[in-house]
């Protein structure tokens, strides 16, 4: 199939487009698992898994679900209690009906917003689908990164959380969505409260989200200890500079673990590069880096993992809102009094 | 594009002009620091700061357009160069980030800081709010440093070694650079203050 053209893509195409995907995704189904036992999550020493995954295009299906299952049984081997994937994992997906050829740089925003609108639902469904079970499978809380779907109308990038049991722990919108994003119809995410759940306090963060400081300021005030933040940097060349000044950098100013999931690759024109991740203030790490684990390199796929103690980041919490609490209500209010754009 | 030299410690700088603004770490106590003036300083500015007790001098051959230029906002303090305006903070200040938030909403574009991380820049609060606020920091230290946005500077790690002159160090500052980098991604522009009032980390 050729990549459909730049103008003249009326709804009769994309429906086409819509129901080749959906019977494409639909022959891929997700394992029925069994009733897992209950399991005993630890409450301080956790292992976390954060992988770095190659967002290319699949050609078939299978390729995308084998190498999401591979990367659960890498985690599984390592005895991770959590697992972050990335920002847009379920995009590749797209892959089985579009030739990877296909460029954003092509086609108008016009054109992207009619793609994106009506066939990235199609793969959020397969996605959530696939990692309910495979959470479920291997019994393991599971940030699933992010992926677009329709919501009262509008298009939102959206990251979801599993159980143990594959049930839906939250969902969490991208708050901040980048300029291109924007132009490509993605919504700002709707006003609704952070999500922090369980001992752990795991949250979630998209992206862009974790630029800003006050994302993680919003958790803090509801005691989050974990941060996941799946990522997909449209970032050409990787520097150290521009990665560390995102998630990084925000657990040095609000201590918390971060643990970063970065999509690689190219992915419709798009040149991705990121590591994988897990970042703890500087002080927590014995050299004072504030790595505890990292890819080696800014593409391809695999998994880093590191256990955190979880007590311990809760003690240098107490003692960095001692040293550097929150600035007076009065103080930081007169900051946020003016009108957002639209 | 104004040039800003950062003197080393107790040496005073050479009798000549190019510079728009001259900075001096000074160790002494603030009795016994000494700003001289003379014939090629007199038009300059000189900053001259206290390093145990935190406090600033500004000087100037006309001291009295500094009155009404200076605002104290947390902590540090803020003075104005060539109708830019920049400030010093200290590492609390640094250490919150609603400082430079509300610094750079205000206009801030340049925020001065001593620095204790010659060794990994990546970790200085300084940089942090350099890349935060899309603005330049001057991190004062034994080899002092420009920050900038990573956009900004050709390595794109947001940091840039300056260049030595006789007594100390020099930074040019090209502030249509800033304009730039905030034309290709404005952070500002991103705030969501609905959703941060809708769920205040501060006490109300």
């Amino acid at each position: 199939m050729t990549a459909p053209p730049e103008t003249g893509l009326n709804s009769v195409v994309r429906l086409g487009l819509k129901l080749a995907l959906a019977a494409k995704l639909g022959r891929d189904r997700a394992p029925l698992v069994d009733s897992p036992n209950s399991i005993s999550l630890p409450r301080d020493r956790i292992k976390i898994g954060a992988v770095q995954w190659k967002a290319d295009p699949v050609g078939r299906v299978g390729d995308w679900s084998n190498r999401v299952t591979r990367l659960f049984e890498e985690a599984a081997d390592r005895h991770c209690h959590l697992i972050v994937f990335p920002e847009y994992l379920p995009l590749s997906l797209m892959g089985a009906i579009m030739p990877e050829s296909t460029s954003v740089g092509s086609l108008t925003d016009r054109a992207i917003q009619g793609f994106l609108r009506s066939l990235a639902p199609v793969t959020f469904r397969h996605w959530h689908r696939w990692m309910a079970s495979l959470s479920r499978r291997f019994s393991m809380v599971t940030i699933a990164g992010s992926g677009l779907t329709v919501s009262q109308g509008a298009l939102v990038n959206l990251a979801l959380g599993f159980n143990t049991d594959g049930s839906v722990l939250f969902s969490q919108p991208k708050w901040h969505p980048l300029p291109d994003e924007v132009r490509w119809g993605i919504a700002k995410g709707p006003i609704c409260a952070p999500q922090v759940v369980g001992p752990w306090g795991l949250s979630v963060l998209v992206c862009n989200d974790a630029t800003y400081f006050e994302s993680f300021r919003m958790l803090q005030a509801l005691d989050a200890k974990v941060a996941a933040v799946p990522v997909a940097d449209p970032e050409a060349r990787y520097t150290e500079g521009k990665a560390r000044r995102g998630c990084f950098s925000r657990v040095q100013d609000v201590p918390m673990v971060g643990v970063v999931s970065a999509a690689t690759g190219r992915l419709f024109g798009l040149r991705l590069t990121g590591k994988a991740g897990i970042y703890v203030p500087a002080a927590l790490t014995p050299n004072a880096s504030g790595i505890l684990a990292e890819s080696m390199h800014p593409v391809g796929e695999g998994l880093v993992s590191a256990v955190v103690s979880l007590a311990l980041l809760e003690g240098y919490q107490k003692v960095q809102r001692a040293e550097h609490p929150v600035p007076l209500g009065h103080f930081v209010q007169a900051l946020y009094q003016f009108k957002e754009d639209l | 594009m104004p040039n800003i030299w950062v003197l080393k410690p107790e040496e005073l700088p050479p009798p000549q002009s190019g510079y728009d603004l001259a900075l001096w770490c000074t160790h002494n106590h603030m009795s016994a620091t000494k700003v001289r003036t003379w014939a090629g300083w007199s038009e300059t500015a000189i900053i001259a700061r206290n390093v145990d007790s935190g406090v600033m001098l500004a000087f100037d051959s006309e001291p009295s357009e500094w009155v009404g230029t200076e605002l104290v906002v947390g902590a540090g303090k803020v003075w104005r160069m060539d109708n830019h305006y920049m400030a010093w903070l200290d590492a609390n200040a640094l250490n919150t980030p609603e400082v430079g938030r509300a610094l750079a909403l205000a206009g801030i574009e340049v925020v001065v800081a001593h620095s204790d991380f010659q060794s990994n820049p990546f970790l200085d609060p300084l940089w942090r709010v350099v890349q935060s606020e899309q603005i330049f920091g001057l991190a004062l230290g034994n080899v002092p440093r420009l920050y900038l946005p990573c956009e900004a500077d050709p390595d794109e790690d947001g940091v840039q070694e300056l260049d030595p002159v006789p007594g100390g160090f020099r930074a040019t500052l090209s502030f249509r650079d800033l304009l730039s980098v905030r034309r290709l991604l404005a952070i500002h522009h991103g705030l969501r203050p609905g959703l941060y009032n809708s769920f205040p980390w501060w006490t109300t």
